[in-house]
């Protein structure tokens, strides 16, 4: 039964890609060339762009300052999130610049962050803003999810607090927690690479297609945007593949 | 593991539980409480288990390293087997060894050795209820709490897990204080029986029955006792 679904999962999955390679197609083809790229122009220029020397220092750099943001706001999440989900004064204390942080556009970040950081952390720190309210609400959520009555059942039978917090605490918060990073690690990648587009630190996918665009090279905006897409796409696989070991007892 | 509760006094906000309550626990018998719902038999147990204190009073005889609790609820974590769930109290008691083979054999002992991998999801209630069943005697303790464990489950599972327990304890003797609602299963395990009144809880009376073995649903003595104690609750 499992594999039948998974099997019709993966038939959807497949059908709409062609769907939408298609109405790419036909998109291209109506719009012109020129403008819009058929999708094998833009895997012939990807496959072009795989083979430079300089391809993955680029795509390094990029994933270096996305990794970065990400594991800040994973560890700062994590820990700020729990002590919020144990204390209630923790979590006020904390409500009123996590609804700063999530209020605050972007762009105005990024302008900030100019006076005070060079172009190369930027990235970083506007992943790590747009990241961390996730992470935190979530862990926090997970944090309070725990059932009091699986502690209680612990105390009895005097089970350590460290040995509570790892076989109680850690577990109700898994879930939580990798179904946030996974969004998180999602719209950081975006942010990391829109703050590149803004701010063009050298060596980085947004640099290259600002220059791209410049250069009115469509196909390559088009090629460098596919590279972005497949490294979330792997990013969101290896995640899927952590939360079915990590979370197997669901 | 003999347990006397000396004048034990617990208010709740603001109404009083128990006032001056004192009863004895004999060791290696089973106790068990009978009483209306709200009376604070629950109340007495976490107080027994040190999981809230009293007002004032004492409980003597009680060392809260050394208790098994089984809840109402199964209190099983999900994410962990049947066989983790039953060794996650061991660990830090006993040697890796020693907790190895009492896992074994009490999951055995409840007729789970087959669902030893399966998540609690997996299970239905009454196995949930025998794999908390094992966790408590896996656990070595002198002093067994249990609440209510019995409640809501189907006859047929219920007079099963009332067996499992029953041949369990006589392997394994304990104290143990058993809460209950229900005079049949009251007479059915407890040695001691005590009633218990309305708030602020006060003992009634006080049963001795014997040994289990002696017991048969039908012997004369047993319907009279059965008479005795529900006209103690005017039924």
């Amino acid at each position: 039964m499992k594999i039948s679904t998974s099997l019709t999962n993966r038939k959807a999955e497949w059908s709409g890609v062609i769907t939408m390679l298609c109405l790419w197609k036909v998109g291209s083809l109506l719009s012109g060339n020129l403008l819009f790229p058929t999708p094998e122009e833009t895997i012939v220029e990807t496959y072009a762009l795989l083979r430079e020397s300089h391809f993955l220092i680029i795509v390094g750099h990029t994933l270096l300052r996305g990794l970065a943001g990400f594991v800040l706001s994973a560890i700062t999440g994590i820990g700020m999130g729990y002590c919020a989900g144990r204390f209630a004064f923790f979590e006020g204390m904390n409500r009123p610049a996590l609804n700063f942080v999530k209020a605050t556009p972007v762009m105005s970040i990024i302008i900030l962050m100019l006076i005070w950081f060079d172009t190369n952390t930027i990235p970083i720190v506007v992943s790590f803003l747009v990241s961390y309210p996730m992470v935190y609400s979530n862990v926090m959520q997970g944090t309070k999810s725990v059932d009091w009555n699986w502690i209680e059942m612990a105390t009895v039978y005097n089970v350590s607090h460290v040995r509570i917090f790892l076989h109680i605490y850690i577990p109700a918060i898994m879930p939580y927690l990798l179904a946030s990073l996974n969004t998180a690690m999602g719209i950081g990648w975006k942010a990391v690479i829109a703050s590149e587009v803004l701010l063009q630190p050298r060596k980085s996918i947004g640099e290259q297609l600002m220059n791209a665009k410049s250069e009115l090279d469509f196909v390559k905006v088009f090629a460098w945007t596919l590279i972005a897409i497949i490294l979330s796409y792997f990013f969101d696989k290896v995640f899927r593949t952590l939360e079915s070991r990590l979370i197997r007892w669901q | 593991m003999l347990i006397s509760v000396h004048d034990l006094n617990k208010t709740y906000q603001g109404n009083p539980v128990f006032k001056d309550l004192s009863m004895v626990f004999e060791s290696n018998e089973i106790s068990c409480l009978l009483g209306p719902s709200g009376c604070g038999k629950t109340t007495l147990l976490n107080l027994i288990s040190g999981l809230i204190e009293a007002d004032n009073g004492k409980i003597e005889g009680v060392d809260t390293q050394c208790i098994s609790y089984l809840f109402q609820e199964p209190r099983l974590l999900p994410w962990k087997t049947v066989w983790e769930n039953v060794e996650f109290v061991l660990k830090e008691k006993l040697d890796q060894e020693e907790s190895q083979k009492l896992t074994e054999s009490y999951i055995r002992l409840v007729g789970l050795w087959e669902y030893k991998d399966y998540y609690p999801n997996h299970l239905s209630g009454g196995m949930k209820q025998r794999v908390a069943i094992a966790r408590a005697f896996a656990y070595p303790s002198d002093l067994l709490l249990m609440d209510e464990p019995f409640k809501g489950l189907d006859p047929k599972l219920k007079s099963d897990l009332i067996k499992a327990f029953l041949e369990l304890w006589s392997k394994d003797q304990r104290t143990v204080v058993f809460v209950t609602h229900e005079i049949d299963e009251a007479i059915e395990i407890g040695q001691t029986i005590y009633i218990l009144g309305q708030r602020p809880t006060s003992v009634k009376k006080r049963f001795n029955i014997g040994h289990i073995k002696d017991r048969k649903s039908l012997a004369p003595e047993i319907q009279v006792l059965r008479t005795e104690i529900h006209k103690e609750f005017n039924l």
